[in-house]
């Protein structure tokens, strides 16, 4: 009698649609957390990878949408808790973040950016600013697995 | 209780979804949104004689200073001429908001009030009225 009600519970665990991480959490449940991020923040700008900046970072960054480096870019709350989920579960670890700038919400002003692309010249219309990453790395938005 | 709430939540969100994809995007759809903002107006102002283009087109050029110093106008990144494509400030390319050019402009309600709720609180550091929208779209979409 035990066996078959063991059974019998595990395939109903097995089968049920048991929500899978943040996103579904959240209620955005017919998209995936990549492709919410990659509608939302790429509409105007390449989906900046969540480890290009650390949680502490990525926080006050989401935290303040409503003056997002000049611009209102807002979402409804449902969204932005998806994206901001996606954003702190893969954010970059504080190892590889100097804590001059762990707190700063900007990708060129870590080291690493600086480093690689310091030099880069944005004079060029086709590039204009900094944060055009995809002007040249054409296949960025392929790192969110999203084609 | 948790997995039933989630599965309720999905059973709305397909519901929506379908009933999203059943109204085709065209010139109905366009209409619907621009009754609205009719509607609206009306309720606002009960002198509201339409939506004109000129106005529109106006507002679509002039230099704010209420807003944002980084965004004073439309134009700073759909450029003066609305039949070319635009450019976000971070450098990524908007189609253009001409309907001429891109038809499916201003065919899906959730997003016509995304980017007018946003774009008008950088622009004009406010929410547009519904006339001030409406005369937009109606500019927008005679080009």
């Amino acid at each position: 009698m035990q066996m078959p009600r063991m059974i019998t519970v595990a395939l109903a665990l097995a089968v049920a649609p048991w929500p899978a991480g943040p996103a579904r959490a959240a209620g955005a449940a017919t998209q995936p957390a990549n492709e919410v991020v990659h509608k939302e923040c790429g509409a105007c700008h390449i989906a900046y990878l969540p480890r290009f900046l650390p949680a502490t970072a990525w926080t006050k960054l989401f935290d303040s949408l409503d003056n997002h480096y000049g611009e209102d870019a807002s979402m409804p709350p449902e969204v932005s808790a998806v994206v901001r989920h996606y954003y702190l579960d893969h954010a970059a670890g504080l190892y590889w973040t100097s804590p001059s700038t762990k707190d700063i919400p900007r990708i060129t002003a870590q080291a690493w950016w600086k480093r690689a692309m310091g030099k880069l010249d944005v004079s060029t219309p086709r590039i204009r600013s900094r944060a055009n990453c995809g002007a040249c790395h054409t296949h960025a938005d392929w790192y969110m697995g999203v084609r | 209780m948790p997995r039933l709430t989630a599965l309720a939540v999905t059973g709305c969100l397909l519901a929506f979804g379908a009933a999203g994809a059943a109204a085709a995007p065209g010139n109905g759809a366009r209409d619907a949104i621009l009754a609205g903002f009719a509607a609206e107006a009306r309720a606002a102002d009960p002198g509201f004689a339409g939506f004109a283009a000129a106005r529109g087109e106006a507002l679509f050029r002039a230099r704010q200073s209420g807003g944002r110093a980084e965004t004073p106008s439309c134009t700073t990144c759909h450029t003066e001429d609305p039949t070319r494509p635009g450019q976000t400030r971070a450098g990524k390319e908007i189609e253009p908001m001409a309907v001429s050019k891109t038809p499916d402009r201003f065919t899906d309600p959730e997003k016509v009030a995304k980017w007018l709720g946003r774009n008008c609180n950088s622009v004009l550091g406010r929410p547009c009225t519904a006339t001030e929208k409406g005369d937009v779209l109606t500019f927008l979409s005679g080009r």
